[in-house]
C-alpha cells in the first residue's frame, strides 16, 4: 500500500491548483516562469517549428542517399492516416522542377495501388486456404494410398499395416478418413484466416489533393547532408543490391542522416530516413544463406518515396501467384502419388474405385518405355494387371484402388483332416505352401469375381490336398492294412505334399485362379479329439 | 577471454561484467528515509564529494517562498562519444522519484566503485528538479485511472513551460544518444501488483503494425492468461525481432526482469521468486487492448514499444526520439510500495546504463 509520507506535504487539490496556476501563468507570459535569479542559466525559448502552417501529411524533397536524385520523403504513418481519412490537404517542402505536386499525387496513387495489392494478396490467401482445406483430404488420401503400397512389403511393417495405412486412399470409402484427418487443421486454417481483417484500410485510388507549398528547405541542410549522402552513395557504389554487412553500415549512415534532418526540423525527411534505416537494418539482421535473401534490393527499399519506382509489378499476378503456385504443387504431389515401380517379379493390380468409373480410369503409362496403355472396360468394377519390370503411372488413389503383388513370394497355410487316428482322435495336417502367380490376368479376374480371393485359393489348395490324400489312402487300403492307413499317410506326408505340388500344375481350380504351387517347406501333423 | 566479450551480455541472459559493476544498490528502510529528506541529502552530498559537474539550467518560483531548480549532474568521460541523459524532472517529483534521483547520483558519483571506470567512455547527465527551500519533499497526486494509459498520461508530460523549454534546449545543445526518463506512476489501477515497465519510443511501418495487431489479438484470444501471454510475446518476437528497437527491448527486458537479483531468464514471468522484480507485462486480451489504446505494443515482458507521439514531442523521451533522433526510453514505477517504485526506477537506470556502457545501444 502507498505510504503516507508519499503525499503528505500537499493535498491533491492543492497540487492541482498549483499546476493550473502555473500553466496559466506560463501561457500568459512564456518567459514569466523562467529563471530570473539564483544565477541559473538563462532558459532558452521554445523554438517555433519552421513548417507550422503546413498540414501533418507533408512531403519534403530530400536527397536520395541510395542512388542519385531526390526522394519525396514523408512520414508514412501520417500520410496513410491522411489518405485513409480522406484528408486532401498536403504540404510540400523544397519543391523542385522534377518533383512537384504532380509527383506527390503520382506517389500517392502508387501507395494506394500497393496497399490495394496487399489487400488482394490477403483475399487471395484466404481463397487459397479455403482451397487447401477442401483439397487436402484428396491429397492426403492419395498420399496415404501410395504410402500404404510402399510400406506394405517392408518386413517390419507387414501387409496388414500397409493395407491399413493405404486404406485411406485405397478406395473411395477411405476418403472420409482422410477428410477426418484433415478436417481439424483445415478448419483451423480457414477460421483463423476469416477472423483476420484485411491488413490495411482501403485507400482512394485517385485522390484530389490540395498541396500547399512550404517553400525551399535550408541550404544548410543540403550542404551538411551532402557529405553523408556521398558516403551512403559510395557505400552503395551504384549497385542494385547490398549484402548484409554493407546493409548494416548503410543503416548507420541513414540514421546519421535522420539526426541531421531533425536538427534542421525536417520531420518528413527524418521520418523517411529513419524508415529506410530501419528496413535496411532489419535486412542486415535477417537470415542468411538458406531461407534468407542474399542481397537487399535497394529499389524496393526506397519505393515508397520515389514516384519513378514501382516495384510491385502486377497486383493481380501477385495476388494469384501464391494460390495458383500452391495448387500446382498440390496437383504435382497428387499426380506423383500415381507413380510406381515394379520389379521383374512384381505386378500391380489397378482397379476402378467403387463410385466413379469414367472411361480411361485405369489407363496406365509405362514410363520406362514411354507408352500409354488404354483399357476398355464395362461395368462398375474393372481391374488390370500391370506387370513389371519398370516404372509406371496410373491415376492415384482415391481415383483408383491399387494393390501390389509379388509373383513369386506368396504363401498360404491350409488345415485339412487326414482321417481317424489309432487313439480315436482325428489326425490333422497344417501345411504352408509357397505359390507363384502363374497368370496375372487370371489372378486379377479371380479378384474381381470372388469376394475373398485369397480364401478361394486356400480352398482350392485344400481341395487338391484332400484329393491327393484320398488317392493315397485308396492305394494304401488296397496294398496294406486298412486300419493303419492314417498312420502311413502321416509317415509319407512329405512325399504326399510333393505330389500335391506336382498335381497343382494341372489343377483346373488353381489354373482358374492363376496360381501355381511351387513348394511346401513346412508342415505340421497333429491330432484333435473326435467329435 | 578477449576483453570485448567481457562487456557483452551472454545469449542466455547471464550476468555480465558490465551489469555487475553498474548495478545500483537498492534503497530500503533507513536509506530510503535519508534520501527522501532534503537536509539529510545535502549532508550526504557534502560528505560524498561526488565527482559531478553540477549546472543549474533553470529556476522557477513555484509559490511564495518556494522555488524549484532544474539541475544537471554530469559525470563520465565520454571518450567514445556516447552520451546518456537520465531525466527525473517532472513538475512535482514524488518521493520515490526524488529518492531514485538521489540514489542514482550517489551510486554513480561515489568514487569507491568501478562504475566510474565503466563510465569513463560514456557521458551521463542526470536532470533533476530540486526544491532547495522546501524542508520536506513535495508530493504528487497518484495516477488516476486504469492501467497503462493512466500511467502514461499522469507521468509522461512536463507541466512548466519554462522548465520544459530549458530542458529541451539543453537536450538540443548537448544531443544525447539515449535519453531515459524516470517516472513514478503509482496509483494506476490494475498495475499495483507489478513493479513497473519501460517504454521505448518507436515507429513501426503501418503494414508491420497492422499485422502485429492482428497476430497479437489472435494470440491472446480465448486462452488462459499465461499461455496467451507467452504466445503473444513469441509472435511479437517473431515479427519484430529484426528491428533495432526490439533488440533494445530484448536487452532491457533481460536486465529489467530481475534487476540486480536476476538469476535466470524466462519468456514470461509466470511465477516469481521472492527476490525477482515482477515487471509489467500484458497478461490477457483486455490488457492488450488497453496497451494498444495507450499507443503501446508489448515487445518483451516489462518493455513496450511506444508508438504514441510519433512526429510530436509530448514527453522528454518522445522529444529525444522525434526531435533529436536519439533513443528515447521511459521507465514507470507502478507498484503500490513507494520504496519498490524507487527501486524499479533504479533497476531501469541500471539496465539502460549497462546497455549504453556495453555498446548495445550503439547504432551501427
Amino acid at each position: 500500500m502507498r505510504e503516507p509520507e508519499d503525499f503528505e506535504v500537499f493535498e491533491v487539490e492543492e497540487i492541482e491548483e498549483l499546476d493550473e496556476d502555473l500553466a496559466q501563468e506560463s501561457s500568459a507570459d512564456p518567459a514569466g516562469s523562467e529563471a530570473t535569479g539564483n544565477g541559473g542559466a538563462e532558459p532558452v525559448a521554445e523554438p517555433e517549428p519552421s513548417s507550422a502552417d503546413l498540414p501533418a501529411a507533408t512531403y519534403c524533397v530530400a536527397p536520395n542517399p541510395l542512388s542519385g536524385g531526390w526522394l519525396l520523403t514523408h512520414d508514412r504513418n501520417l500520410v496513410l492516416a491522411a489518405m485513409s481519412s480522406g484528408d486532401s490537404e498536403r504540404g510540400l517542402l523544397g519543391q523542385r522542377s522534377e518533383l512537384g505536386a504532380g509527383q506527390v499525387a503520382e506517389l500517392e496513387r502508387q501507395l494506394a495501388r500497393r496497399h490495394s495489392a496487399a489487400r488482394r494478396r490477403f483475399f487471395g490467401q484466404t481463397a487459397y486456404l479455403v482451397l487447401v482445406a477442401i483439397g487436402s483430404p484428396f491429397l492426403v488420401a492419395s498420399l496415404l494410398g501410395a504410402l500404404g503400397l510402399a510400406i506394405g512389403p517392408l518386413p517390419l511393417v507387414g501387409d496388414a499395416v500397409g493395407a491399413f495405412v493405404g486404406s485411406a486412399g485405397a478406395n473411395v470409402g477411405g476418403l472420409p478418413l482422410a477428410g477426418l484427418i484433415c478436417s481439424v487443421p483445415g478448419l483451423a486454417l480457414v477460421i483463423s484466416q476469416f477472423r483476420k481483417s484485411p491488413p490495411l484500410p482501403r485507400l482512394p485510388r485517385n485522390p484530389r489533393l490540395t498541396i500547399a507549398d512550404g517553400g525551399a528547405i535550408e541550404d544548410g541542410f543540403l550542404d551538411a547532408a551532402s557529405d553523408i549522402v556521398s558516403e551512403a552513395r559510395a557505400l552503395v557504389g551504384g549497385r542494385d543490391g547490398l549484402p548484409h554487412s554493407d546493409a548494416r553500415r548503410l543503416a548507420g549512415v541513414l540514421w546519421r542522416l535522420e539526426r541531421l534532418a531533425l536538427e534542421f526540423r525536417l520531420l518528413p525527411a527524418a521520418a523517411a530516413y529513419s524508415d529506410l534505416a530501419q528496413s535496411v537494418y532489419a535486412f542486415s539482421n535477417g537470415p542468411r544463406g538458406l531461407g534468407g535473401r542474399a542481397q537487399l534490393r535497394l529499389k524496393n527499399v526506397a519505393a515508397d518515396y520515389d514516384p519513378d519506382v514501382n516495384p510491385g509489378g502486377s497486383a493481380w499476378l501477385q495476388a494469384i501467384f501464391k494460390p495458383v503456385g500452391g495448387i500446382i504443387i498440390a496437383l504435382i504431389l497428387f499426380a506423383m502419388a500415381g507413380v510406381f515401380r515394379l520389379a521383374d517379379n512384381q505386378f500391380e493390380i489397378v482397379r476402378t474405385n467403387t463410385l466413379w468409373q469414367p472411361p480411361g480410369a485405369i489407363n496406365f503409362v509405362d514410363l520406362t518405355r514411354q507408352a500409354v496403355t488404354g483399357v476398355n472396360f464395362e461395368g462398375s468394377d474393372a481391374a488390370i494387371a500391370v506387370t513389371g519390370p519398370g516404372w509406371y503411372w496410373a491415376a492415384p488413389p482415391p481415383l483408383t484402388r491399387r494393390e501390389q503383388i509379388s509373383r513369386l513370394e506368396n504363401s498360404l497355410t491350409i488345415d485339412v483332416e487326414i482321417g481317424q487316428a489309432a487313439n480315436d482322435s482325428v489326425a490333422t495336417l497344417s501345411a504352408r505352401f509357397d505359390y507363384l502367380v502363374k497368370e496375372p490376368r487370371a489372378f486379377v479376374d479371380a479378384r474381381l469375381r470372388y469376394e475373398d480371393p485369397d480364401g478361394r485359393v486356400r480352398q482350392a489348395v485344400a481341395g487338391l490336398v484332400e484329393d491327393v490324400l484320398a488317392d493315397e489312402r485308396e492305394k494304401l487300403e488296397q496294398t496294406a492294412d486298412p486300419t493303419a492307413s492314417t498312420e502311413q499317410l502321416r509317415d509319407n506326408m512329405a512325399a504326399i505334399l510333393e505330389q500335391v505340388i506336382t498335381a497343382s500344375a494341372g489343377d483346373d481350380a488353381l489354373d482358374e485362379l492363376g496360381v501355381l504351387l511351387v513348394a511346401a517347406p513346412e508342415f505340421d501333423l497333429g491330432e484333435k479329439p473326435s467329435v | 577471454m578477449p576483453a570485448r566479450n567481457r562487456w557483452n551480455r551472454t545469449a542466455s541472459g547471464a550476468r555480465t561484467m558490465v551489469e555487475d559493476n553498474i548495478r545500483i544498490p537498492v534503497v530500503y528502510g533507513d536509506l530510503y528515509k535519508q534520501l527522501s529528506d532534503w537536509a539529510d541529502w545535502q549532508e550526504q552530498l557534502g560528505e560524498l564529494e561526488l565527482a559531478y559537474d553540477v549546472e543549474r539550467i533553470a529556476s522557477a518560483s513555484i509559490q511564495p517562498g518556494l522555488s524549484a531548480d532544474l539541475n544537471v549532474y554530469t559525470i563520465g568521460g565520454g571518450t567514445s562519444g556516447r552520451s546518456l541523459a537520465i531525466e527525473i524532472a517532472p513538475l512535482s517529483p514524488t518521493v520515490p522519484e526524488q529518492v531514485a534521483a538521489r540514489a542514482l547520483i550517489r551510486a554513480l558519483g561515489s568514487g569507491s566503485t568501478d562504475r566510474q571506470r565503466l563510465l569513463h567512455s560514456c557521458l551521463v547527465r542526470i536532470y533533476v528538479i530540486e526544491f532547495p527551500q522546501a524542508r520536506r519533499s513535495r508530493g504528487r497526486t497518484p495516477a488516476v485511472g486504469d492501467f497503462l494509459g493512466a500511467a502514461l498520461a499522469r507521468s509522461g508530460a512536463l507541466g512548466v513551460r519554462g522548465f520544459w523549454a530549458s530542458l529541451t534546449a539543453h537536450f538540443e545543445s548537448n544531443r544525447p544518444d539515449t535519453l531515459l526518463s524516470l517516472r513514478d506512476a503509482g496509483g494506476a489501477r490494475g498495475l499495483g501488483g507489478q513493479e513497473g515497465f519501460l517504454t521505448i519510443m518507436a515507429s513501426l511501418p503501418p503494414e508491420v503494425l497492422a499485422e502485429l495487431e492482428r497476430q497479437l489479438a489472435a494470440a491472446y484470444k480465448r486462452d488462459w492468461p499465461g499461455s496467451a501471454a507467452a504466445r503473444g510475446y513469441k509472435r511479437a518476437r517473431a515479427r519484430l525481432s529484426r528491428l533495432r528497437d526490439h533488440e533494445i527491448a530484448r536487452f532491457m527486458s533481460a536486465h529489467l526482469r530481475f534487476g540486480g537479483l536476476r538469476r535466470r531468464f524466462r519468456s514470461v514471468p509466470d511465477k516469481l521468486a521472492d527476490d525477482e522484480l515482477a515487471v509489467g507485462y500484458t497478461r490477457n486480451l483486455a490488457e492488450l487492448r488497453a496497451a494498444f489504446g495507450a499507443g503501446l505494443v508489448p515487445a518483451e515482458p516489462g518493455v513496450y514499444l511506444d508508438l504514441g507521439g510519433a512526429g510530436s514531442a509530448v514527453s522528454s523521451a518522445a522529444f529525444a526520439r522525434w526531435r533529436l533522433g536519439a533513443d528515447g526510453l521511459s521507465a514507470f514505477g507502478t507498484t503500490d510500495d513507494p520504496a519498490r517504485r524507487a527501486n524499479f526506477l533504479l533497476a531501469a537506470s541500471s539496465a539502460v546504463i549497462a546497455g549504453a556502457a556495453s555498446g548495445v545501444l550503439d547504432r551501427p
